[in-house]
């Protein structure tokens, strides 16, 4: 029997299927789209999990979505309609995007599969998030589960204690308009970039600036009372702009080019002054919760904690004694924790843990061998392939992975991502800029042996656990600079990933790259910019082709592309 | 392409040109996506490999329209963020469906016929709006060139599929009937804002009646809860 959580119609729309005995499927809708951040109602996941496991209303036990979907429609709406007339284009949007929404879900899968009623649940937004985190720990009752996202069913932030016996309990809550997250996210709209897509691109920015502006945010945002002033901002009232005037008033022309190196300098400052007060926010809100719960180990979730640079400043203020950030703390990742809901909600006294941030199918559950072949020659010469694979990165080469079972999260972690060797400096700018096509100011990230980390890289102890799955920043060491520093960021701080196990393909590249004289790889997504990680095996040709790769890595073997 | 942008104006107007070659770059990247989800189904080696390589000029093609506007905005300092591609937004510009994807709905030969017919009808456009380029960044009209020539290339490979596997009347009258669609389909999209002249005011009347009901609506909130999964009811909305 099969329990299924759903995350849909507003973030990037995804999937989670397990049957807590060993078959897991988490799958995004972008997969299959191919239009990154996909939000719309997973009906391919869907259908591709109908495909591969037969659902019917048989061997379904459950399907969770994961927020209460008229809740989270009408609290939006209801704060608006408090001035109809004045936030009329808000509302005239939102009362057009009535039928497009989550109220009708029930509606949407009963297109795609005939399921009972009483075996479709409706967990709560902040609820999933913090029932997600709990899916990765063992000992829950030694935590404190925070969330801090945007806005999910008119909550901004949470805080949530688990006792031994699952007994849920939430501690406080703070309430739409006041969001750091929408603060954030109208800090990444007026600097050009896309919200709900953006907002790492803020925190890169940030390095590069000082934050002379902290004192006119602080006035904007209360840090401490977490209250906003609402006449910076119009996300309330026009659904094409969220700031105001008045936030123009403070901070000058909005979507200026940032090429342009006042501009860039200017919108660093802001973006640094923005990290900031974020910063300094989540640092009182973990207070709060450790003083309210007593509970020194954090587990924090939502689209806020995606912030990986403010995952190491706040590491290093002592606070707390650990801080977990599930590998997709976002709505996306909340497909799982509606699905802990619904097991949760069945059994009253069990919860899903998972010893794996690898929750995705299989590549060959994904594709057939025969379509594979149509596209790629084997090119490994021994069956130690791992070897060659070392042997092409030290000579410069990048190279792709696509192998294993899919990551869950924004990052890739190994099994889906595009390598080179992090001391050829040469070879990781062309991936950046020309391969990649990302942001100049954006670094690549490492991905080194744990055993090797302490060699370049430190870090507070309290944050380390994120490492397995590029969760934080660490500081890089003197030792790194010489020759790694094309993977430094410009506040000397690197979004590094390490691997554990011994079993993973990644491990054994890198044990072999060490034995030539390297210890470091670059590892980015496999996707060039506004483009989703490649899911399937045209996915992975097509994109192979747009990045002029050549090789990469699958299950079995060294793979070259052909040409068709 | 699918859904062609207007390219219409007279005089060289370089927010408007960038407003047409983002337009073209969505319509691009949206042809590309259609066409791998082909190559994905179709179940022909040959005609896989096909839709791959229609795939393949399609995402570069947006790139070039995207370099090219990114070329203009920079050179004119257009400060617009409604001028970036933002891949979401195919959805609401029409250019995609949500649902399904064109090939699910339409049999191999109607498919090829749908293709050459809007490949045919963009070229024309393209070339009308690449026109206007020639004096003012000649380089960009050079790209622009090399990509008619691909959009020519399938329309050819397409329409000559298509006639293949049709008579001749019936190529015809699918033809014709395609592009019959293609006009009225980009006639309602142009017109989609005008509607809301007409349906806006009685959304307002709504909207100022449901004020009157919400100031009694009131979901109750609350800041701490004791027992959250006893408290929760699983099968409601609210």
């Amino acid at each position: 029997m099969f329990y299924i959580g759903i995350s849909a119609y507003y973030h990037e729309s995804s999937v989670f299927l397990t049957d807590n005995n060993g078959t897991n499927c988490f799958l995004k809708e972008e997969s299959f789209s191919r239009i990154k951040g996909d939000k719309n109602f997973p009906q391919r996941c869907i259908k591709f999990l109908i495909k591969k496991f037969d659902l019917k209303n048989e061997n379904i036990k459950s399907i969770c979505f994961y927020e209460k979907p008229f809740r989270s429609w009408w609290e939006i709406f209801s704060y608006s309609i408090k001035n109809p007339l004045q936030n009329k284009d808000f509302l005239i949007h939102h009362l057009k995007n009535f039928n497009k929404g989550s109220i009708f879900f029930y509606t949407d899968i009963n297109k795609l599969i005939n399921v009972s009623r009483d075996k479709i649940v409706y967990s709560s937004h902040h609820l999933s998030h913090c029932l997600y985190g709990s899916s990765l720990i063992k000992n829950i009752s030694d935590y404190v589960y925070v969330t801090c996202d945007g806005v999910g069913e008119g909550e901004t932030m949470s805080i949530y204690t688990i006792n031994d016996e699952y007994k849920i309990k939430k501690i406080w809550t703070n309430f739409y308009p006041n969001s750091i997250g929408l603060l954030y996210s109208t800090i990444t709209d007026f600097l050009g970039f896309e919200i709900n897509e953006g907002e790492f691109k803020v925190m890169s920015l940030s390095s590069f600036g000082n934050p002379i502006y902290k004192n006119e945010l602080k006035e904007i945002f209360d840090i401490n009372n977490f209250t906003i002033d609402m006449d910076y901002f119009e996300f309330h009232k026009n659904p094409g702009k969220s700031f105001s005037k008045k936030l123009c008033d403070v901070f000058g022309e909005p979507y200026l080019n940032i090429t342009e190196e006042a501009n860039f300098k200017k919108y660093a400052n802001i973006a640094s002054s923005a990290q900031l007060i974020l910063e300094n926010t989540m640092d009182n809100l973990i207070q709060k919760a450790i003083n309210l719960s007593g509970k020194t180990k954090v587990i924090l979730t939502g689209g806020v904690a995606l912030n990986c640079k403010m995952i190491h400043n706040l590491s290093k203020k002592n606070i707390f004694e650990e801080m977990i950030v599930p590998p997709s703390p976002g709505d996306s990742g909340s497909a799982i924790g509606a699905t802990n809901f619904a097991f949760l909600e069945q059994s009253k006294s069990k919860m899903l843990d998972f010893n794996t941030v690898f929750l995705g199918p299989q590549k060959k559950f994904i594709n057939k061998i025969e379509i594979r072949d149509n596209f790629f020659t084997k090119i490994n010469l021994t069956s130690d392939f791992a070897n060659e694979t070392s042997a092409k990165l030290i000579k410069g080469e990048i190279i792709a992975s696509y192998y294993g079972p899919n990551e869950v999260g924004p990052r890739s972690l190994g099994n889906t991502s595009i390598f080179c060797d992090a001391s050829n400096r040469e070879t990781v700018k062309k991936l950046n800029l020309k391969v990649k096509k990302r942001e100049y100011f954006q670094p690549l990230a490492p991905v080194l042996l744990e055993e090797d980390f302490e060699k370049y890289f430190s870090i507070s102890k309290s944050i380390v656990k994120n490492l397995e799955w590029m969760g934080t920043l660490c500081d890089a060491k003197e030792e790194l600079y010489d020759k790694y520093g094309s993977i430094i960021h410009v506040d000397g701080t690197c979004r590094t990933q390490i691997v554990k196990n011994e079993k993973s393909f990644t491990y054994k590249v890198l044990k072999n790259l060490k034995k030539s004289g390297s210890d470091i790889l670059v590892n980015t997504s496999f996707n060039i910019s506004k483009d989703p990680v490649v899911f399937d095996i045209y996915d992975v040709y097509v994109n192979m082709k747009r990045m002029n790769i050549k090789f990469v890595i699958m299950d079995d073997g060294l793979y070259q592309t052909k040409d068709i | 392409m699918f859904l062609i942008p207007k390219s219409n104006f007279k005089k060289f107007d370089p927010e408007r040109s960038s407003f047409v070659l983002n337009e073209f770059a969505a319509a691009e990247f949206s042809s590309a996506v259609e066409m791998l989800f082909a190559a994905k189904v179709v179940g022909n080696k040959k005609l896989s490999e096909g839709f791959m390589r229609h795939a393949l000029d399609e995402y570069k093609h947006c790139i070039i329209f995207t370099n090219i506007k990114n070329q203009i905005i920079s050179e004119y300092k257009i400060n617009k963020k409604e001028l970036s591609f933002v891949p979401g937004h195919l959805y609401n510009k029409g250019y995609i469906y949500k649902d399904h994807f064109i090939f699910e709905k339409k049999k191999l030969n109607d498919f090829a016929i749908f293709i050459g017919a809007n490949e045919e009808i963009a070229e024309k456009k393209l070339i009308a709006f690449s026109n206007h380029l020639k004096n003012h960044k000649p380089l960009a009209f050079t790209e622009i060139q090399n990509i008619l020539k691909d959009e020519e290339r399938h329309a050819e490979y397409s329409l000559r599929f298509a006639k293949n596997s049709n008579s001749l009347f019936s190529y015809k009258l699918k033809l014709a009937k395609e592009k019959t669609l293609s006009f009225f389909r980009h006639a309602y999209a142009n017109s989609l804002n005008k509607f809301s002249f007409i349906f806006n005011p009685i959304l307002i009347t709504i909207i100022v009646l449901i004020s009157f009901v919400a100031y009694f609506l009131k979901l109750k909130k609350k800041i701490t809860d004791e027992d959250v999964m006893k408290n929760i009811e699983p099968n409601s909305i609210t």
